[in-house]
């Protein structure tokens, strides 16, 4: 069979229902005659999949497939299983890579034989690694001998952070009697809000803010129990708008027990006297949860929402947070939505 | 003289099975994966033009061919792809003739239904199916081969770009094309969707 007569682009048409009538049956038919094209029409299904879960569909590609392909209950299936398997894959990779970081520590810590396996690791390794580590254990000694210098306060601060990566970021935390938050916050009091630099994972427009741990101070005697971070319990982040035609989904990275989501939605357009906010599941649109009639807030050259919502209502996966615009007359009517990934830690 | 049954009444025999398994092997032994694979490109078919009950339509068609093979002996003058592909589109228009008879109004649908979405249960369960789900990841990447378990792991990973690069370099460390690389993982997926319905169906 040709192959050249089919691409990406066609097969995904194929699966939204987006082809002629004669396309569809002669792609119907290669479905079955074709191996390799039933091989790659299941290869597309499952990126196209993958690619709604991440939310990196938009436009019309996004609305077939929530009206088309998400018609079919199997098809739902396969979103449900896409959304589980990625959870599932990002957690076993990350847990594998610090497996590994933990391993090089373990070994490095080991009474008998820790010192013997770090040269073992570098008689072994190409010239180009053990420049690094030879640069790498140069820095460590330097370190150590700051560290000794100053007091001998290294052992606390090595077991207070413990964070699995070192991009790893905790959410803005106050403790509970000091965490309820009013209604609303006020633009002017955004101090744990302000959006972080973009870099090349959030993207420029879309901004959760998570406060980095400030950098413990070697403060505490050596012979201290190591201090016991609170337990936070508010989360929040800044969702700028939508961008058109696609952009990556932002992060929302919470540890487990946090109550409180809050969320800075920022309009792209103000021109509602007021908005009403849903929450839902993305593989089902199902609403978890909805605002009241809320008022948006000055802030920069459009308005913006702030929502708060208990963080018990959300699993690793993907969200969506709709906005409405509520009419005067009490008519609502969508303006966009914000898709989000979370990753409870 | 030869008797007729009619078509309804018909039941697939254990004899009419193995010739039905044979004659889709074309001549070399799949052990019933071929079989497996016919199966599931008609599931997706009559999926994919939005039947209700796309595995039964599935077997219909599988049933039609096994009659006709135990009436004539063999099919000789298709493919037994194209075959069943020929049956299939029959037993579809006979579907679509079917559901106009039985048609159901929208506000006749249930209300799950007619939102397009079928909710069994309450956000406890879904919570419970969801956590059922990763359970059974876990257990069934167990199941597969360490090379297997990597690849389906790190295949998938990544947005856009990132995942694009991984893809490429991954193919280059195996020593395959990306598109064939894309087929193996895509095969493992399945296996191990296929191992996870199973392992979820259970409880």
């Amino acid at each position: 069979m040709n192959t050249e007569e089919y691409d990406n682009q066609a097969i995904t048409d194929y699966l939204l229902g987006d082809l002629s009538e004669t396309e569809t049956e002669h792609f119907d038919e290669l479905s079955f005659i074709d191996d390799d094209f039933a091989d790659r029409l299941g290869a597309a299904e499952k990126d196209l999949l993958d690619a709604y879960v991440r939310g990196e569909l938009s436009g019309e590609t996004l609305e077939k497939f929530e009206t088309f392909y998400l018609a079919s209950p199997l098809r739902r299936q396969k979103v449900e299983f896409a959304e589980s398997f990625q959870v599932f894959a990002e957690k076993k990779l990350a847990d594998s890579r610090g497996q590994k970081v933990l391993m090089a520590a373990t070994k490095t810590g080991e009474s008998r034989g820790g010192l013997l396996s770090v040269f073992d690791l570098f008689r072994n390794s190409k010239p180009i690694m053990q420049a690094g580590f030879a640069a790498l254990l140069l820095l460590f000694l330097g370190l150590g001998g700051w560290f000794l210098f100053n007091n001998l306060k290294w052992p606390s601060r090595v077991k207070v952070d413990k964070t699995p990566t070192p991009q790893e970021t905790i959410p803005a935390t106050v403790p509970t009697a000091t965490a309820e938050p009013t209604t609303e916050s006020s633009p002017g009091n955004k101090e744990d809000k302000t959006p972080a630099p973009p870099t090349p994972e959030t993207g420029p427009t879309r901004t959760p803010v998570q406060e980095k741990t400030p950098a413990l101070k070697p403060s505490q005697a050596p012979e201290k129990p190591p201090r016991i971070p609170p337990k936070p319990t508010l989360a929040s982040f800044v969702l700028a708008p939508p961008v058109r035609g696609g952009g990556q989904i932002e992060e929302m990275s919470f540890p487990a027990g946090t109550e409180t989501i809050a969320v800075e939605l920022q309009l792209e357009l103000d021109d509602f006297p007021a908005y009403r906010v849903s929450l839902t599941d993305r593989s089902g649109g199902k609403s978890l949860w909805q605002s009241g009639r809320i008022k948006s807030k000055k802030s920069g050259e459009n308005g913006s929402l702030n929502i708060r919502f208990p963080a018990k209502l959300l699993q690793n996966g993907i969200y969506n947070l709709r906005v409405s615009g509520l009419g005067e007359n009490g008519t609502a009517e969508e303006m966009s939505s914000y898709p989000f990934r979370v990753v409870i830690k | 003289m030869q008797t007729v049954r009619p078509k309804k009444d018909w039941k697939i025999t254990s004899d009419a099975f193995q010739n039905l398994l044979k004659w889709l092997d074309e001549g070399t032994d799949s052990e019933g994966r071929r079989y497996l694979e016919m199966r599931q490109r008609l599931v997706s078919f009559f999926d994919r033009k939005n039947c209700l009950s796309p595995g039964e339509l599935a077997d219909e068609t599988l049933n039609r061919v096994a009659r006709r093979i135990e009436e004539e002996g063999s099919i000789e003058s298709e493919t037994p792809a194209k075959y069943c592909y020929i049956t299939a589109r029959f037993v579809f228009m006979e579907y679509l003739r079917g559901s106009e008879k039985r048609s159901v109004s929208f506000e006749e649908m249930p209300p799950g239904v007619r939102d397009g979405h079928l909710k069994t249960g309450k956000e406890s369960d879904e919570k419970r199916l969801k956590e059922k789900m990763l359970d059974c990841l876990e257990k069934c990447t167990g199941k597969l081969e360490e090379a297997k378990r990597e690849i389906i792991l790190n295949y998938y990973y990544g947005e856009e770009r990132i995942k694009i690069e991984n893809r490429r370099s991954m193919a280059e460390k195996l020593g395959i094309t990306v598109n064939a690389l894309s087929i193996r993982a895509c095969r493992i997926r399945d296996k191990l969707e296929d191992c996870v319905g199973k392992c979820a169906e259970k409880d």
